[in-house]
């Protein structure tokens, strides 16, 4: 595993040199061009405001063949070094895009490489920059998905079943990380939104084990996302949701239908 | 029946699934330091569901979801009777956890799995029963929205920070302002104009177009006659948005239409819009 270097107090880009960011990629013709102008902008104090609450400093993050280890690893020690900030303070469009093309520019650039795809405007968009802050956006972003991840799935009273037997705090992140599909398809929904429902969700794909595919999770959260439509599944504890899940499972419902 | 989503049971809401009515009124915003206080005032008119939320069969349900900051819960809602029949909520929502648009919707869910026979139920369902689940939506009010937009930053303070609305006292007509305090500046209006002020909450642009543009002119005239460069509280902020809206030493109504995001032609849209629903329905 290849360990990239980044030790920095944390900061936030100004708004203005945000918007010039964007103006330079918008300007760019080669990835090196945006890379070398934002990373000006990055270095220049004047371009940054201190983050108004302590945090230690930045983490190495890392990169390596085992994808799910390292980027757990990584959603850990950026939660750590950031804190439990407040929600507002970690929807900041600013402190992602500073963090991305600053700090952690090296990790972002293995694990988000744009100097050898084609499209790597888009990719640029959607996990180096951020414009406005929503779900969709910040679980994208290529620091911003480490920190919400984590802050999203964390349970330190190991109150939860699967962290409360593994006593492990970040059991539930595991379960998410340890396949991508599992990001977008709970993460990005509204009801993933809701915590109760997004544990019962990935403690229902971890005792799914090998039949948690792509396609049976697509198929279960669209059971979830018509059951919601008619049903606030939020009122529900724990063991009730398990039993709901359950019901909506794909091959529950395939063995019921026959 | 009119048409809309999909339920598997009658669903009282704006169709005619059932009979009666239950809608939200009155919605006042008001954000502090700390929270965002909430109040609204909901009207439940159909017997049944007034004996289902007596007796426990079923609940009042406010949830929020606020995109920007990845979060949504329920509301912990204070719910007390009015003289008017309505019940009077209210809630907080903590203000770290909400930035922009917040939502806020408002349902009648099961409060245990029941069979549902009502006989408001329209007529095409006969005398079915439906068994619902606990949490099922029995009513939905609706959903009414609010911008939470704020900044922990100095270099882009909250435009909300600088005033304060009150109701004026006595009968003398017309808004005005007070701009001789330094945090913040008071803005009178008149009793009948508060209450329809307040009222608006659901829709900031009609606020902002009617209140909020011609204080905010009045407070940046003030401003400019400020000779001293090193200002704070509300002076501060309008010269620091003034600034990163690139507005500074402009006339102030143009200073105040860039800091508002053009409120005139916003106001003029969502008349327009609502006079489209009007007639759509």
């Amino acid at each position: 595993m290849k360990k990239v270097s980044s030790v920095g107090r944390a900061r936030v880009l100004r708004e203005d040199s945000t918007d010039a960011i964007w103006g330079a990629l918008q300007d760019a013709t080669s990835p090196n061009d945006f890379l070398e102008l934002s990373a000006s902008l990055v270095r220049d104090p004047d371009n940054l405001l201190e983050l108004p609450f302590d945090s230690s400093d930045l983490p190495d993050l890392t990169t390596g063949p085992d994808r799910a280890k390292a980027e757990i690893e990584n959603a850990v020690l950026i939660y750590e070094a950031l804190g439990a900030m407040p929600k507002v303070a970690a929807a900041d469009e600013r402190l992602w895009t500073y963090l991305a093309l600053g700090p952690c520019r090296p990790y972002m650039e293995q694990r988000w490489p744009i100097s050898d795809i084609r499209s790597w405007k888009n990719r640029t968009q959607d996990r180096w920059l951020m414009k406005s802050a929503t779900y969709g956006v910040l679980i994208r972003h290529g620091i911003s998905r480490l920190w919400w991840l984590a802050d999203m799935t964390f349970d330190p009273g190991l109150t939860r079943p699967l962290s409360s037997e593994s006593g492990d705090p970040w059991a539930y992140l595991k379960v998410a990380l340890a396949n991508e599909d599992r990001i977008l398809a709970i993460f990005d929904r509204d009801a993933g939104l809701v915590s109760g429902i997004r544990f019962a969700l990935l403690e229902h794909c971890y005792r799914a084990e090998g039949k948690a595919t792509e396609t049976w999770l697509r198929a279960l959260m669209k059971e979830v996302t018509l059951t919601s439509g008619y049903r606030d599944l939020s009122v529900l504890d724990a063991t009730e949701l398990a039993v709901v899940l359950a019901e909506l499972d794909p091959d529950a419902l395939t063995s019921s239908s026959t | 029946m009119a048409s809309r989503g999909s339920y598997p049971h009658p669903v009282l809401d704006n169709s005619d699934d059932i009979s009666g009515d239950f809608r939200i009124s009155s919605a006042l915003v008001t954000p502090a330091p700390d929270f965002v206080d909430l109040q609204f005032d909901v009207r439940v008119e159909n017997a049944e569901f007034e004996e289902m939320l007596d007796t426990g069969a079923a609940a009042i349900r406010a949830r929020w979801k606020c995109s920007a900051t990845f979060s949504s819960g329920a509301l912990d809602l204070r719910v007390a009777p009015l003289d008017n029949g309505s019940l009077r909520c209210e809630a907080q929502l903590d203000q770290d956890d909400v930035d922009g648009r917040t939502d806020i919707s408002l349902y009648i869910v099961a409060g245990r799995p029941l069979d549902l026979d009502l006989a408001s139920q329209h007529g095409d369902y006969g005398g079915a029963t439906f068994a619902v689940a606990r949490g099922a939506v029995l009513a939905h009010a609706g959903t009414f929205s609010f911008d939470a937009r704020k900044s922990y930053d100095p270099m882009r303070p909250p435009l909300e920070s600088c005033f304060r609305f009150l109701k004026k006292e006595g009968k003398k007509p017309f808004v005005d302002i007070d701009s001789s305090l330094d945090e913040h500046i008071d803005v009178y209006i008149p009793e009948a104009q508060y209450e329809q002020f307040t009222d608006q909450a659901a829709m900031p642009e009609v606020q902002v177009a009617t209140v909020v543009l011609p204080a905010l002119v009045q407070a940046l005239v003030d401003c400019a006659a400020e000779t001293d460069p090193d200002v704070g509280g509300w002076k501060a902020t309008l010269r620091s948005l003034c600034e990163r809206h690139s507005v500074t030493g402009s006339d102030p109504l143009v200073q105040a239409q860039a800091i508002l995001g053009d409120p005139i032609a916003t106001g003029f849209n969502r008349l327009a819009l609502l006079i489209q629903d009007e007639e759509g329905e």
